[in-house]
């Protein structure tokens, strides 16, 4: 069980990481923080549907990540 | 049922009508509109907002006469729809609020620019590269001084500025203008561009919504509602649309533009002082709204979190000053954010999102309690039942969705952050109502499912079936983020 909680709350921890790096870079290609869109300039033709993809991914990993977070402090 | 002391008449019902609609928007939504959209086609713009608003307006002449209680839009969708809808429509209601707020506060720093520019114009990129930081303080001296229980500006501003605004349109007519052309070219595009306008200029007209807000304290509601609503729409369209006529003729729209127009336009119009006039009008109108959207945020997401759908903590108050101190706290946050991130374009249409959203509720809340509560007592109807509520879900989800077939990105961008937002108060709600685990369940199978997705794009890429879907980004990135996507998927699934 002690294996069980650190693995969920190891990978609760990876996936709340990566959530907030997809949204970071989603915030940064949108507001083109840091001149990402200009540095990325040809690869940006589907700006939007990137950006999208990006914030619906980054939430989905982040509700997940915390739930499971708060799961791995809950388990008996 | 709340109830407080009627004490405002007709008269005063009208200002407070006034007072919402006439604001900061008219300083910052003007100039977007006339040099980008529209040109003098603004003009015309103005009409058909001001027509489409009062359309919708007539729906709030109805349901405002008939329940004029406590909680405004609230009330009427929670009347016709019940609590998860009055819940959505709340959000919406509280992100408008927030979004005014930024526009406000990035409506005070262009102000202020512009009025350094007259009296100290040394000073001018000083304040310009500190823009930020004076938003911020702003932000923040408006929270706190709501967190103090500072009154806000009285009646005593709609009058001065309605007197600001006639003196302005009559030294123009005297002044003499350039001709304007009212109706555009019948090209396809200047059509476009004037439809475009008339959306990113409507919030201009519907914050004389304020008086529903108020409806509590209106006497004898059945009457002075309606009446209040309409004349202060009838008052606020030839006065707004005689303030861009007159703008039109003073600047053309070909020229390049520094300054906001309303500024330039007084500043040739009235001289030197008209210019720092119709600035520090700016400025006063910026801080007032400022003020009041961190109050109206408050109150929303207060109510919201005496329902139960939002954290109880949003209720502390501060123990001196007895106000909600976490909850305009936690307004100014967000406030803040948008409004230094945030370009006055996006800001002009993410304001108005929310508000259309809730009109088109608004609307539907009229059509389902006609059907469903018949004998209501209804001092007001609205007048060509059902056509005119059905034009009004109509004209708000169309001017909703409209600006991104126009190709505007800001809209866009505007309409995908709200989204965003949507989606983040819609999983607050299911954390709340529905419970964790069910959520837990929900989120687990969609994590899997994007996981292993994620995972075949990347065997599918690297196979050559598909082209990359993010050619920026090498494929372990997405191997890795698909990988842990589905492990903890897995994870929550078998919680």
């Amino acid at each position: 069980m002690k294996i069980k909680r650190i693995v969920k709350a190891a990978i609760g921890i990876i996936q709340s990481l990566t959530a907030f790096s997809a949204l970071f870079f989603a915030c940064c290609l949108h507001f083109n923080l840091f001149n990402v869109q200009t540095s990325l300039g040809s690869a940006l033709q589907l700006l939007y549907l990137h950006v999208t993809i990006l914030l619906i991914f980054g939430f989905l990993s982040l509700i997940n990540g915390v739930i499971l977070i708060f799961d791995s402090f809950e388990v008996k | 049922m709340l109830e407080e002391k009627r004490e405002l008449g007709l008269f005063n019902t009208v200002l407070l009508g006034l007072s919402g609609a006439i604001g900061f928007e008219i300083f910052v939504l003007l100039d977007y509109a006339y040099f980008h959209l529209a040109g003098s086609g603004v003009i015309l713009a103005l009409l058909f907002a001001g027509i489409i608003n009062l359309l919708i307006m007539l729906s709030y002449c109805e349901l405002g006469a008939a329940m004029p209680y406590v909680g405004g839009e609230y009330t009427y969708i929670k009347n016709a729809y019940g609590g998860f809808i009055a819940f959505v429509s709340g959000c919406f209601r509280w992100l408008a609020s927030i979004f005014g707020a930024a526009l406000a506060a990035v409506c005070f720093t262009q102000q202020f620019t512009y009025f350094f520019s007259l009296i100290l114009p040394f000073m001018q990129g000083f304040i310009a590269a500190f823009k930020p930081l004076i938003i911020v303080l702003i932000v923040f001296i408006f929270a706190i001084s709501d967190i103090k229980g500072v009154k806000k500006l009285g009646d005593v501003v709609v009058f001065a500025f309605i007197a600001l605004f006639i003196v302005f349109i009559t030294a123009g007519v005297f002044h003499g203008t350039a001709q304007v052309n009212v109706i555009p070219s019948s090209q396809p595009q200047s059509l476009l561009g004037v439809f475009a306008a008339t959306v990113y200029t409507f919030p201009m007209f519907f914050g004389m919504r304020a008086l529903i807000a108020r409806a509590v304290k209106v006497k004898n509601p059945e009457e002075n509602i309606p009446k209040g609503i309409l004349l202060s729409a009838f008052l606020i369209i030839p006065l707004y649309i005689g303030l861009a006529y007159i703008g039109a003729g003073a600047v053309s729209p070909g020229e390049t533009h520094p300054s906001p127009l309303l500024n330039l336009a007084a500043e040739r119009i009235l001289g030197w002082g008209g210019g720092i006039l119709f600035a520090f009008a700016g400025m006063v109108a910026s801080l007032s709204a400022l003020g009041t959207s961190l109050s109206v945020q408050s109150s929303i997401i207060r109510g919201m979190s005496r329902d139960r759908y939002l954290p109880k903590i949003l209720l502390r108050t501060h123990k001196n000053f007895g106000t909600p101190y976490i909850a305009i706290l936690t307004g100014a946050i967000f406030v803040t954010f948008f409004s230094v991130i945030g370009a006055v374009e996006f800001l002009g249409y993410a304001a108005s999102f929310g508000s259309l959203i809730v009109f088109a509720f608004v609307n539907l809340s009229l059509l389902k309690l006609r059907k469903e509560k018949p004998h209501m007592e209804r001092p007001f109807k609205t007048p060509f039942y059902p056509f005119t509520p059905i034009a009004g879900v109509f004209m708000s989800l169309l001017m909703l969705v409209s600006p991104m077939f126009l190709g505007d990105v800001n809209a866009f961008g505007a309409l995908t952050s709200g989204v965003g937002l949507t989606a983040l108060a819609l999983t607050t709600y299911y954390l709340r109502m529905v419970g964790r685990y069910r959520l837990q369940i929900a989120v687990g199978g969609a994590c899997l499912g994007a996981g292993i997705l994620s995972i075949l794009a990347v065997f599918l890429t690297l196979t050559g079936v598909i082209p990359p879907i993010f050619p920026y980004l090498p494929n372990f990135i997405i191997l890795f983020f698909g990988i842990i996507l589905a492990a903890a998927g897995f994870l929550n699934l078998t919680a």
